[in-house]
């Protein structure tokens, strides 16, 4: 074969509507195994770019500022802070605000574009994910350093105690400790979960026992099973619908703690999606902060394209017009309402003695932004990272303006005050950028940055649809006729392990058993197992690409075969119907876990604030009914945020653990880690393994099945 | 599951599957029936006793009014949003949103009729009085001005000119450079239609806003939300996705458009229409909370009529029949998949669309009225009148001992005649509805046959 015309244009942000442009360009565009090289090479070189060293220089430095602060208010006390009355919140909860609202866009870009089928997230998701996490650790820190005494933190936590007191469920500021920890919990088990297969290629790719060990633990044992694929996509599409409900609630549940009240600028009822919407503004801007400076750093321009970010671009200008209607529904209301004290409000917000936070609030949000209107400023990198600084700046004078300006005029001019913070809070934030910016550069270091087995699923070559319309529609080049063509280029691609190409049965035949590709010459892989003695334990067939595997699954699975599977770097489309898997049970389970989350909710809300169980209950047990905003005692509006967030967080954990039982992982021992080419597919190998278990098993005639597949290596594994 | 056979459906080749064809007369037909079966309804109007008749008249138009204005406003959306995504799924069906959204014409008639029929019924001039009256501002001398402004017969005149000027121009631009394309198959048309989108949509949500607060909110004059033309996007299109599902389900019910359309799109939509259900729900809700947990009479005015009586029974169904029911009902991805099921569901959720329309703007036969019963002097606030009509500030149930009589007044909307009188409206204005779809179907092929994004389309499967 003759060079392939290269898969990729480099200006990927023309727009022709009658094809979809490359998503993955340069060399990386090329084939599964350059995708691994491209990803794992920034975790695994021996030293990260020196720019790296500067950045966690400065990092950690706000760490320890950070450190030094919040120390010093711990043992001080919260008299360090400038906070008065009128103004009793101010940058605290701004911050906390802040950064829980950061985090929106990873949850955004990992459940919400899954949903909407954006295929050009997959380069994004896995590090906007570990922002979430970070962001949110960010977001806890300063409820917990405003109480005061952090030590009793534990007390807002219902929980049977000699006092006889639980946290009034009628509270918004309750909500929101269910809310932000039900958000912790999940996104760290989306981020983790769609991280094991790419742990699983570090595992494989290890070259010391430390990074093996370390690796092999963390991915359970993956090993690309189509029928562990199976459910671990129906446990993502069902984490990603819940991960999708779950955000809107969280910056929700955020707004109640000032929507409840009666002060005017914080009683609205657009507070909700408005809120939702500024977070997902706000943490686009961060993505796109964080992205570009990232994609010079560790090499990723191959992944993170043109293409990217410009869509990150329109993200920012479409939430950038949610968050000026947003303002404009405001001041109109207000001017529509005749209500005295809103309108002197938003005068009070434009005009008063701290007016200009206003103004930076609405010329970075609502005004900036809009120059994204312009392709030209979408394609200029420069442009686009100001904007987005300035997104992230005006994003946070938002919530100093709603909570600081809001508190410092309201109805009685006699209860006027002012706010200027301290240093000690002045520091705290910019140490809270340090325990971000530091837990950020440890994880570009040492975790797969991007998605890897996301990316070569969308890979041109890793695509061939049902049908022709699919191949031509999502191919990349022009000639290609049919699905199999589409394989071309990572034939052509140098590949470690190079296989004569028609001659694959007959070099396979060749191979002494029990060694199969083994190359005497190369290191041996630290978690190189023991040859297994004698008894044969299945016999492994490797093909070239996910076709040629899903038409030999067909073949074997006609044959009656049972114990035997597909394994590959990603799950390959339409494999599972030809292996004839059984949809499997996990909705059920998840379903079961959300009411079950929905009832006990409902039933701890009723209990604990029942006059009730009040009187009838002793101890530690009785309800504590308590008169909240002249509420009823137990009355279900108050308990739906909390029962919402309780059903999102058991069906969460019943997909993530449901998944792991019903694949049976951590399991690490598996014979077929022994083989040179089960290693491969965690990278770029396409296998299937007969196990001699299965009745049908023989070790000729099964033999023969494989070869007539048209596979390009066999290899016996043994028993160990 | 029927699978689209993608080398039987060449784009390009002329496919008599993908015109109107004999359908469109059993539209015309069905549609005139209805027109005229919606006649007898309205004509309940004629030996009522109640005083409130034209006051009930003019409300059950403006619930058909809205209906139908949120269903063509929500094909226009979902048109919008699909040249500004570039999305490819959904090609096949934006021929039918197209000719929904076409419908903006007949709505733009219907409305000029309403203003000639109800001009009083609609915005009484003792709410403007009493809008006027209302919260003279320590802070601000044009705020009364103001207040008069927005209730201003002229200035509102204006306003819905505005309005249906961008529908008009949107729905026009979009639907005629999409036939256009049909003939010429010049793939250009897709880029101006996906510019004039992105600024589309800018324009429609403002003048869906406004709209709502002009249509719905002006209707208790003293109240006022934020949240309130988001309340009446989700609605609008949450019926358009769920009106397209009905169509397309009739139109291949009847022998048309073939295997364009199959499982996998029914799926997407029905995803979508889901997610509206659901997305309703949330600002409903948010709405709900907000004004239940601060309190504030001028916001709770709106709410605690609607908790009088057997409207209490309304709300409660409301929220079951729009929210809670369908949520469960769509979840699965079977009840999406199988058309009889989303069909089954769309009928549902569309009579739920309509009960909340009736929700917000029916019981305002009553409203109007509780100033007058309780016998405050004109102009005093609904919160005030309240007060002497309820028992008690926690009885918000139930009617103070004398002002008993006046719970006929909030039946009224409620009796079998002012239903018929409504439902008679609904079918009158859906079978003009009906027809002038129809029309629009007519003038062109059902399906953008030479769409660049066709074949995608066509091979469009779900995960």
């Amino acid at each position: 074969m003759t060079s392939v015309t290269l898969p990729y244009e480099l200006d990927n942000t023309a727009e022709d509507p009658r094809r979809r442009p490359a998503l993955i360009t340069g060399e990386a565009g090329l084939g599964f195994d350059r995708v691994t090289d491209e990803v794992c090479r920034v975790a695994e070189a021996r030293r990260p770019p020196r720019a790296w060293y500067l950045a966690m220089g400065v990092s950690s430095l706000g760490l320890a500022i950070l450190v030094v602060m919040v120390a010093y208010l711990v043992f001080t006390g919260i008299g360090v802070w400038n906070l008065n009355r009128p103004v009793c919140w101010a940058f605290d909860i701004t911050n906390f605000v802040f950064w829980i609202g950061i985090g929106h866009a990873g949850t955004l870009i990992s459940a919400i574009l899954f949903l909407l089928r954006q295929k050009w997230r997959t380069s994004i998701n896995r590090f906007a994910e570990a922002m979430t996490i970070f962001a949110v650790i960010c977001a806890g820190l300063f409820p917990a350093i405003h109480l005061g005494r952090i030590w009793f933190a534990y007390w807002l936590f219902p929980y049977p105690n000699q006092m006889g007191t639980w946290p009034n469920f009628v509270s918004p500021l309750v909500w929101d400790v269910f809310a932000v920890s039900t958000y912790a919990t999940v996104s760290l088990l989306f981020w983790y979960m769609g991280m094991v297969p790419d742990l699983a290629t570090f595992r494989d790719r290890a070259t010391t026992k430390l990074r093996f060990y370390i690796y092999g633990a963390l991915s359970l044992g993956w090993r690309g099973s189509q029928r562990h694929w199976h459910v671990y996509e129906r446990a993502y599409l069902l984490l990603a619908a819940l991960a999708t409900a779950l955000v809107v609630s969280v910056h929700s549940v955020v707004s109640t703690d000032f929507a409840v009240a009666q002060l005017p600028g914080w009683h609205s009822t657009i507070f909700p999606p408005y809120f939702v919407a500024g977070a997902i503004f706000s943490g686009f801007a961060m993505v796109v902060t964080l992205a570009i400076p990232a994609r010079e750093m560790f090499g990723l321009k191959d992944f993170i394209t043109p293409r990217h970010l410009d869509n990150m671009a329109k993200i920012i200008l479409v939430t950038s017009c949610m968050v000026g209607y947003s303002y404009l529904m405001e001041f109109f209301t207000a001017w529509r309402s005749g209500n005295p004290w809103d309108q002197f409000h938003f005068l009070n917000r434009m005009f008063g003695p701290m007016g200009w936070c206003g103004w930076v609030m609405l010329i970075c949000n609502a005004v900036i932004p809009q120059v994204l209107w312009l392709k030209f400023a979408r394609r200029k990198v420069w442009i686009l990272f100001v904007v987005s600084v300035l997104v992230n700046v005006g994003m946070w004078f938002e919530r100093f303006v709603i909570i600081a300006v809001g508190l410092h005029r309201d109805f009685l001019p006699s209860n006027w005050g002012s706010y200027r913070p301290s240093y000690v809070e002045v520091w705290t934030l910019v140490g809270s950028f340090g325990l971000f910016l530091t837990l950020f550069m440890l994880f570009c270091r040492y975790l797969p940055m991007v998605a890897m087995a996301e990316v070569k699923g969308i890979l041109p070559v890793g695509h061939e649809g049902p049908s022709q319309f699919r191949a031509a529609s999502d191919a990349q080049l022009p000639e290609m006729g049919s699905a199999s063509s589409g394989i071309a280029p990572i034939l052509d691609s140098p590949h470690p392990n190079p296989l004569p190409e028609g001659e694959g049965t007959e070099a396979a035949s060749h191979l002494p058993e029990g060694e199969g590709t083994e190359h005497a010459s190369s290191a041996p892989h630290p978690g190189h197992l023991p040859e297994g003695e004698g008894e044969p334990w299945g016999l492994l067939a490797t093909y070239r690409d996910p076709a040629a595997l899903r038409a030999a699954a067909r073949v074997v699975r006609d044959a009656g075969y049972r114990q035997w599977d597909c394994y590959s770097p990603f799950p390959v489309h339409g494999l599972d119907e030809a292996m004839g898997i059984r949809p499997t049970v996990l909705p059920w389970l998840v379903f079961a876990g959300g009411l079950a989350g929905c009832m006990l909710a409902l039933v701890m809300q009723w209990y604990v604030n029942s006059p009730f169980t009040a009187v009838s209950a002793a101890g530690g047990l009785a309800g504590l009914p308590l008169v909240f905003s002249g509420k009823p005692y137990w009355s279900l509006a108050a308990n739906i945020p909390i029962a919402f967030e309780l059903t999102v967080l058991l069906a969460s954990l019943t997909a993530f653990l449901g998944l792991w039982a019903l694949v049976r992982l951590p399991r690490y021992h598996f014979p077929p880690f022994a083989s040179r080419q089960f290693r491969k597919v965690t990278d770029d190998g396409f296998t299937l393994v007969i196990e001699a278990r299965d009745e049908k098993f023989n070790r000729a005639t099964t033999r023969e099945l494989i070869r007539s597949t048209g596979c390009v290596a066999v290899e016996e594994i043994k028993d160990t | 599951m029927q699978h689209a056979t993608p080398t039987s459906l060449s784009p390009n080749a002329p496919n008599e599957l993908w015109q109107l064809g004999p359908a469109a007369r059993r539209m015309t037909v069905s549609g005139s029936v209805l027109a005229v079966a919606g006649l007898f309804g309205i004509a309940a109007l004629i030996g009522g006793q109640s005083s409130l008749w034209f006051s009930l008249f003019a409300h059950a138009y403006l619930v058909a009014f809205t209906f139908y204005l949120s269903i063509t406003l929500g094909a226009l959306f979902f048109v919008m949003l699909h040249h500004l995504s570039r999305a490819g799924w959904s090609v096949t069906l934006r021929r039918l949103a197209e000719a929904l959204s076409g419908n903006i014409g007949l709505m733009g008639l219907l409305f000029l009729m309403m203003l000639v029929l109800t001009r009083h019924g609609w915005t009484p001039e003792e709410d403007l009085r009493a809008a006027l009256q209302f919260g003279p501002s320590p802070m601000h001398p044009f705020v009364a001005i103001a207040m008069g402004v927005q209730l201003d017969f002229t200035g509102l005149i204006v306003r819905f000119v505005i309005y249906f000027a961008v529908w008009l121009l949107l729905t026009w631009y979009l639907r005629s450079r999409s036939i256009r394309q049909d003939s010429s198959g010049d793939v250009s048309l897709s880029r101006a239609m996906e510019r004039m989108s992105a600024f589309g949509m800018i324009a429609y949500a403002l003048t869906i806003t406004f709209a709502a607060v002009d249509l719905l909110m002006s209707l208790s004059p003293h109240w006022f939300s934020t949240i309130f033309g988001v309340y009446f996007f989700t609605g609008s299109v949450l019926s358009g996705l769920i009106t397209l599902a009905l169509l397309a389900f009739w139109l291949q019910a009847n022998g048309r458009i073939g295997p364009a359309i199959t499982a996998e799109h029914y799926h997407d939509l029905g995803k979508l229409i889901f997610a509206f259900v659901f997305f309703w729900g949330y600002i409903a809700f948010s709405q709900y909370l907000l004004i239940w947990y601060a309190n504030l009479p001028e916001e709770t005015q709106f709410y605690m009529p609607r908790q009088i009586g057997p409207w209490a029974a309304v709300s409660i169904v409301l929220v079951v029949f729009h929210l809670l029911i369908p949520f469960v009902g769509l979840l699965s991805r079977h009840a999406k998949r199988r058309r009889r099921v989303l069909v089954f569901w769309s009928v549902w959720l569309l009579a739920a669309h309509l009960l909340d329309l009736f929700w917000l703007i029916m019981p305002n036969v009553y409203i109007e009225k509780i100033p007058e019963a309780v016998g405050a002097a004109p102009g005093t606030p609904l919160p005030e009148a309240l007060k002497h009509l309820l028992a008690s500030p926690q009885a918000v149930y139930q009617l103070a001992q004398q002002h008993q009589g006046f719970m006929r007044a909030v039946e009224a909307p409620l009796e079998p005649r002012s239903l018929a009188i409504l439902l008679g409206m609904v079918l009158w204005m859906g079978g003009l509805y009906l027809l002038n779809t129809a029309r629009l179907l007519r003038k062109a092929a059902l399906v953008p046959v030479q769409d660049p994004r066709l074949a995608e389309s066509l091979a469009f499967e779900n995960l």
